[in-house]
């Protein structure tokens, strides 16, 4: 319970750093950072539990004092942070599928017909918000009138790629 | 490491077993849906988790209190690990920047605004996710009219919007910040 407890505070500090500098001013690079402010948070939580906090007691939970324990804290902050970091992408930009689920709702216990939901999915929307972020986190960059990939792209792609024709999927989309 | 502190990283076994099982169902009955595969591998990956767990509360003979936390956190753990998994999966399924990157990759010299349009496109993305939907039953097509089916997604979509209220300060992508 010691590990369960420390980890979900260090986290909860993260979360919380998180939102207030969200809400002064929103990064341009939003996943790396969010990537660096959480990895900041467990490294220099964890120094301070093992340096200056072996004698404290919150709520009578004691700091771990082991390897063990700190790797296990470690493994599990580590998952939240990921879970979280892959959620986020959801929050940073809208979801088709959420949209239409919302227009939907939206439409109430009429129902909506199919040509109402087409006016609102047009490549502007779509696409090109897409293929600039594409741009922003540097996996493409645009020359000569077209778009290529950089070397973080293709090797993103690949991951991609590889894990789709593991499972025998498609293209997805 | 002591042998006897393999166990700390049971959710990391639990989730190697959910990636094996999962493949293997997606791969071997492909009919079945991508769904009931990632259930499937999730629950083969808890059972390993606990199957350690019981092994090392049984063979270190602790205390009641110490196997029901360490359980409860190798639990948690794994659960985290089994969502970011799922959610993976469902990154290569339906995000669109990664349908992009794969078309550029694909095409030998890139490919132009016009030239992306032609291979992906949002007529293809509204058409691809009611499909998807319809097909998971969270939306019905009754009369030419759709509506909501299974509420889970309406019920995420609302947690989403809540989420970019408070961190975004607005509902959309293309909204002015409140």
């Amino acid at each position: 319970m010691t590990v369960l407890f420390y980890g979900s505070l260090l986290f909860g500090l993260g979360l919380v750093v998180h939102v207030v500098i969200w809400r002064i001013h929103l990064p341009k690079r939003q996943a790396k950072v969010i990537f660096l402010l959480f990895t900041g948070s467990l490294c220099c939580g964890s120094y301070i539990l093992w340096k200056y906090c072996q004698g404290l007691s919150i709520l009578g939970f004691h700091p771990p004092s082991d390897l063990a324990q700190y790797l296990q804290l470690w493994l599990y902050y580590v998952s939240l942070t990921l879970a979280y970091m892959i959620t986020y992408s959801a929050i940073e930009a809208d979801s088709p599928s959420l949209i239409i689920i919302m227009r939907i709702h939206e439409a109430g216990s009429s129902g909506l017909a199919k040509e109402s939901l087409e006016g609102i999915m047009n490549d502007r929307i779509l696409i090109e918000p897409r293929v600039k972020d594409l741009l922003v986190d540097k996996m493409a960059d645009f020359q000569e009138g077209k778009y290529r990939l950089t070397k973080k792209g293709v090797l993103i792609a690949r991951l991609f790629t590889f894990c789709r024709g593991v499972m025998k999927a498609g293209k997805g989309g | 490491m002591p042998l006897l502190h393999i166990h700390i990283l049971s959710p990391l076994f639990g989730l190697l077993t959910n990636v094996v099982v999962q493949v293997s169902r997606c791969r071997h009955s492909k009919n079945r849906g991508l769904l009931r595969s990632v259930f499937e591998g999730f629950v083969s990956g808890y059972a390993t988790v606990l199957a350690i767990e019981v092994a090392y509360c049984v063979s270190t003979k602790a205390d009641v209190v110490e196997c029901v936390g360490q359980i409860t956190l190798s639990t948690i753990t794994y659960v985290v690990l089994g969502y970011g998994y799922f959610h993976f999966i469902n990154l290569g399924e339906t995000a669109r920047r990664v349908r992009i990157l794969r078309e550029l990759w694909e095409s030998q010299d890139g490919l132009s605004v016009d030239e992306l349009l032609m291979r992906y496109n949002a007529s293809e993305i509204f058409s691809i996710r009611l499909r998807r939907m319809i097909n998971n039953e969270q939306l019905e097509l009754r009369n030419g009219r759709y509506y909501i089916g299974n509420p889970v997604m309406l019920y995420m979509a609302k947690a989403m919007m809540m989420m970019k209220l408070i961190l975004l300060k607005k509902r959309g992508e293309f909204e002015q910040q409140l």
